[in-house]
């Protein structure tokens, strides 16, 4: 019982050929030489451009420090002024404190004076003594704001 | 909505109990995990933020000192959980520690002599014209592996080594200790990231440190999935004779740019 036309899917004479496993897709790589050469010209490229950010930065650092020397002295001035005037709003708070006490010397601390600081009497006071008078707050805030 | 599940989970091991092994030195095995999160925590110091307030002129002095007192953390709770398998870790670790530190220094002197300063905001901002890693990609590619094997990421995680010793130096430990020796690691590793854009790549505005040093350290887990881990032979070899000489190199290097400039 033999239909005519059909055909036995069998494998092709002489067998199967070999499986193509090796890479068909062509990537384009670099060549090892260029892959250095350009490595080598980055770095080359990039050490002459540090080399003159180098000078650059020397000459940004020197500037800087040529306006700091500049202005030194007006900054020197300006903090003892600030302190001046703390020192003065100390002084002006104690008289107001202990204006109904007589004979109450202000500025004076057991009869040394303080604030007229002459080098054998001279007397360093602590930021709590400094800070005495004053509001946290707006202390805070201008140390902050700059 | 698996928002909530991080924050759960911290909750969790933060609430969870410590075991302490039998026969271990309690207060060092207690005061091991703290030492290790404190000195990881004490290097974001010196990263420079916008408002200055800690950025500070010895930075990368900081960094070097902070990062071999490190190696205290895993000593001190490797030490004290008396297991064989964590001393042999804390073993492993300190040696590779110690000895990829001297390359460490002398590959963080590239920057530091470029960008004349030790401040590591100073270093950031000098790379106006040109990336460090511009000027000797191998020197970027030396600091990265160093880096690597310092914070003991893989493929340099010898020190935990699943496959061998258990988990290394932290077997021991669960719970809240785990979470703290777990978060000096990933400190280490984000400062790090940080560290290499600002280093190598100038990045100066807070935003371009944070993304890039966060991609920066999403390299190092990549690694861990596709790098396998090396032999401890070849761990040693390649610090001592490889990256120290590499290191010595680049600090050749940055004098002879730094007199050439002066020359010219």
């Amino acid at each position: 019982m033999s239909r005519s036309g059909f055909r036995q899917d069998m494998p092709p004479t002489g067998g199967y050929g070999d499986i193509p496993y090796k890479k068909a897709l062509q990537i384009p790589r670099l060549k090892g030489y260029t892959k250095i050469a350009i490595a080598t010209g980055i770095t080359l490229a990039g050490m002459y451009v540090c080399t003159k950010q180098i000078q650059m930065n020397s000459r940004l650092r020197w500037e800087e420090n040529d306006a700091r020397l500049a202005t030194w002295p007006l900054v020197k001035a300006e903090q003892d002024r600030l302190h001046l005037l703390q020192v003065r709003k100390n002084r002006d708070a104690e008289a107001e404190l202990m204006k109904n006490i007589p004979d109450w010397k202000v500025g004076t601390y057991y009869g040394k004076p303080i604030y007229h600081n002459a080098p054998e009497n001279h007397k360093a006071y602590s930021p709590d003594e400094y800070y005495v008078h004053s509001d946290p707050k707006k202390e805070l805030r201008s140390y902050y704001s700059n | 909505m698996g928002l909530g599940q991080p924050i759960a989970d911290a909750f969790k091991l933060a609430s969870k109990g410590w075991i302490i092994p039998f026969r271990s030195n309690v207060m060092l095995y207690l005061f091991g995990p703290f030492i290790s999160f404190f000195i990881s925590f004490s290097m974001w110091y010196l990263l420079p933020f916008e408002s200055q307030v800690a950025s500070f002129k010895w930075a990368v002095i900081w960094f070097l000192c902070l990062s071999s007192v490190n190696v205290y953390g895993v000593i001190v709770s490797g030490w004290a959980s008396n297991s064989k398998y964590s001393m042999l870790g804390t073993m492993r670790g300190v040696a590779q520690v110690i000895s990829y530190e001297i390359s460490m220094g002398l590959l963080m002197l590239f920057p530091a002599v470029l960008g004349m300063s030790f401040e590591v905001y100073e270093i950031f901002s000098s790379q106006k014209w040109v990336w460090i890693a511009f000027v000797s990609y191998v020197a970027l590619v030396s600091w990265s592996i160093t880096m690597l094997a310092e914070v003991q990421r893989p493929p340099f995680d010898l020190a935990e080594g699943e496959s061998e010793l258990v988990s290394g130096y932290h077997v021991e430990y669960g719970g809240m200790g785990f979470t703290l020796l777990f978060l000096a690691e990933y400190g280490c590793l984000l400062l790090v990231g940080f560290m290499l854009v600002g280093l190598f790549f100038g990045a100066l505005e807070e935003f371009s440190v944070v993304f890039f040093g966060l991609m920066a350290a999403w390299c190092s887990v990549w690694l861990r999935a596709s790098v396998p881990r090396c032999r401890y032979d070849q761990l040693m070899m390649l610090s001592w004779k490889s990256l120290c000489p590499l290191g010595l190199g680049s600090v050749v290097l940055a004098m002879i740019m730094k007199i050439s400039a002066g020359l010219g």
